[in-house]
């Protein structure tokens, strides 16, 4: 008979938002006990873990920007909110704010683990390695687009994809000549696309 | 294979929130940790061998319709579609191979497999890691059937030999995240193998005539991606002209013959095939002789246009509907265990091929979008 034996996956606690997993590193050892892996900052690695608020993300000035909840105007169509401080992946902010952006619709809402606002990773370098030295901070400053999420990072050997333009950073195009876009999509605007 | 009522973690929103896991109450209660199931060791090597068996079958069925005009003509793909499923099965093209079977199961009798979900499978977080999480929180001295994750991790090396080091993933942002997250997690799982990941939403992926290649947002052309996004979709939608400009330049994640395996008329082929396989249900075009029946379109989702037939009556019938889901397969009616939360239906992973954990959802008769997923353990 098979055992089947608890998965090695360091992120079992902050397993699918975990940045390490997206910056091209080593998995980290499997723990022994649960394990949360927090973005840390030079200043704050020794300090207390991030300060639990929610943020929301709504539009302001025609660009969809992080504010603390209580800011949060709620009659906004597009809303985004957070109820702890651990840190998100940038695939998961490429994907929320392209959806901020205006290909998605309706209200989001979305209790995920992204960084607190406030909390110091936001105050000055949003490239943060963890107790690692592995793990970047890719969420968007509070104010600052939810565009802009992707763009900051490029560290330890992962090349962060921009928002607003997901790519390999640093080659070259291979062509000047723009694509034609949106011919993918259209099903899924009426349909789940999981099954 | 009995349900246990218990009582939820005191947080255990703030637990699964931790985890990433950020749909669990979409409409009222989507995770539900007021009972779990629990399997014995034999229960868990029935389900897994069934699971092993039936993947084979699947194979096998794709291995005869591709090589069979008249067969591939019955799904109705175009003929560029046929060529490419055809081309992409016997190149034998990197797949993740990866699904989920929902099976029904009593505990005692072989499982029944409803179909297989396995080319924008969903409940995969929470089958793999979320669940494997709670049982660590509550029944530490247990076992779960749940080898997923680590499956996954093996599979994507595996396949890091034959597909290039950069990987795009795609998906179309709906509104709760779970296709998002779902396709995050399936990135994470790439990066711990190895891969560099890009993400790229559904409709921002490029067309360039130029290239003749896809392109992500900076002109890069796109080499392999995976997608969470239905293949009968991306082969109608405007680009779908172009999937075969490139196919032989290009990855797909999965391949494209799984349209195959997730077409419902699979069912009937199988039964055709395989007639009174003991993991396998009477499946029809009509109704032949069965008096108690299901009927579901080819390309149903979630439970949608599903409708169950008792004796000459409508049992049940889903509140979703899709016209253009395509038409009905005929699947003789699997008497579900019911339980005080409902029926479960046993959803169960093959990784590579290889049977890898379950998962279970409780719902009415008809399991749909408000099924409600309850952990399991083993002992």
């Amino acid at each position: 008979m098979r055992r089947y034996i608890k998965p090695k996956y360091v992120a079992l606690t902050g397993a699918l938002l975990m940045t390490s997993a997206l910056v091209g590193c080593s998995p980290s050892p499997v723990p022994t006990e649960k394990t949360v892996i927090r973005p840390t900052t030079s200043a704050s690695t020794s300090a207390t873990p991030p300060e639990s608020v929610r943020f929301c993300a709504m539009e302001k000035n025609g660009e969809v920007v992080r504010v603390p909840e209580k800011d949060c105007i709620q009659t906004e169509t597009r809303t985004v909110q957070s109820s702890s401080g651990g840190g998100m992946s940038p695939v998961f902010w490429y994907f929320m704010g392209s959806m901020m952006s205006g290909n998605g619709g309706g209200t989001h809402n979305y209790y995920s683990s992204a960084p607190a606002y406030g909390a110091p990773l936001v105050g000055g370098s949003r490239n943060m390695p963890n107790v690692g030295n592995t793990t970047i901070y890719n969420a968007p400053a509070p104010g600052q687009s939810m565009q802009s999420a992707t763009v900051v990072s490029r560290a330890y050997g992962y090349t962060a994809p921009a928002a607003a333009t997901a790519s390999k950073t640093g080659s070259t195009p291979a062509t000047t000549t723009p694509s034609a876009r949106g011919g993918f999509g259209s099903t899924g605007s009426s349909h789940a696309a999981g099954g | 294979m009995k349900r246990l009522s218990i009582t939820p973690r005191e947080n255990w929103r703030e637990e699964l929130e931790e985890l990433g896991f950020i749909w669990h109450s979409p409409d009222g209660a989507y995770w539900d940790e007021n009972a779990c199931y629990e399997f014995s060791p034999a229960q868990v090597e029935q389900l897994e061998t069934a699971t092993n068996d039936v993947f084979e079958l699947f194979v096998e069925a794709a291995d005869r319709i591709v090589s069979s005009d008249e067969l591939l003509a019955d799904y109705g793909f175009s003929d560029e579609v046929n060529q490419m499923i055809k081309d992409a099965w016997n190149r034998d093209v990197p797949a993740l191979q990866y699904g989920r079977f929902d099976f029904g199961y009593d505990g005692v009798n072989p499982p029944k497999v409803f179909e297989f979900n396995c080319d924008t499978p969903t409940s995969l977080y929470e089958a793999a890691v979320v669940q494997w999480n709670w049982k660590e929180d509550v029944f530490p001295m247990a076992d779960q059937f749940n080898s997923i994750h680590d499956r996954f991790v093996a599979r994507w090396k595996e396949l890091k030999v034959h597909l290039p080091d950069d990987l795009y993933f795609t998906a179309f942002g709906e509104e709760t995240g779970e296709e998002i997250a779902t396709t995050t997690y399936l990135a994470e799982l790439a990066v711990e193998a190895g891969f560099t990941c890009y993400p790229i939403l559904v409709n921002d992926i490029g067309w360039n005539e130029e290239l003749g290649r896809f392109t992500d947002m900076a002109e890069h052309p796109i080499d392999a991606m995976y997608k969470l996004y239905p293949w009968e979709w991306l082969v109608v939608e405007e680009f779908g002209k172009h999937i075969p400009k490139c196919a032989d330049q290009m990855f797909w994640m999965e391949p494209i013959y799984k349209m195959l395996w997730s077409n419902k008329r699979i069912l009937v082929h199988l039964w055709e095939m395989f007639p009174n396989h003991p993991n396998l249900l009477p499946a029809y075009y009509d109704k032949r002789d069965l008096t108690r029946y299901v009927t579901k379109p080819i390309l149903g989702r979630e439970g949608a246009n599903v409708t169950i037939f008792d004796k000459g009556h409508v049992r049940d019938r889903s509140s979703l509907s899709h016209p253009e889901d395509g038409q009905l397969i005929y699947q003789q009616l699997y008497d579900l265990p019911l339980t005080d939360g409902g029926y479960p239906i046993i959803g169960s992973w093959v990784v590579g091929g290889e049977s890898a954990g379950i998962g279970i959802r409780e719902a009415s008769l008809i399991t749909d979008n408000k099924a409600r997923f309850i952990p399991h353990i083993m002992r």
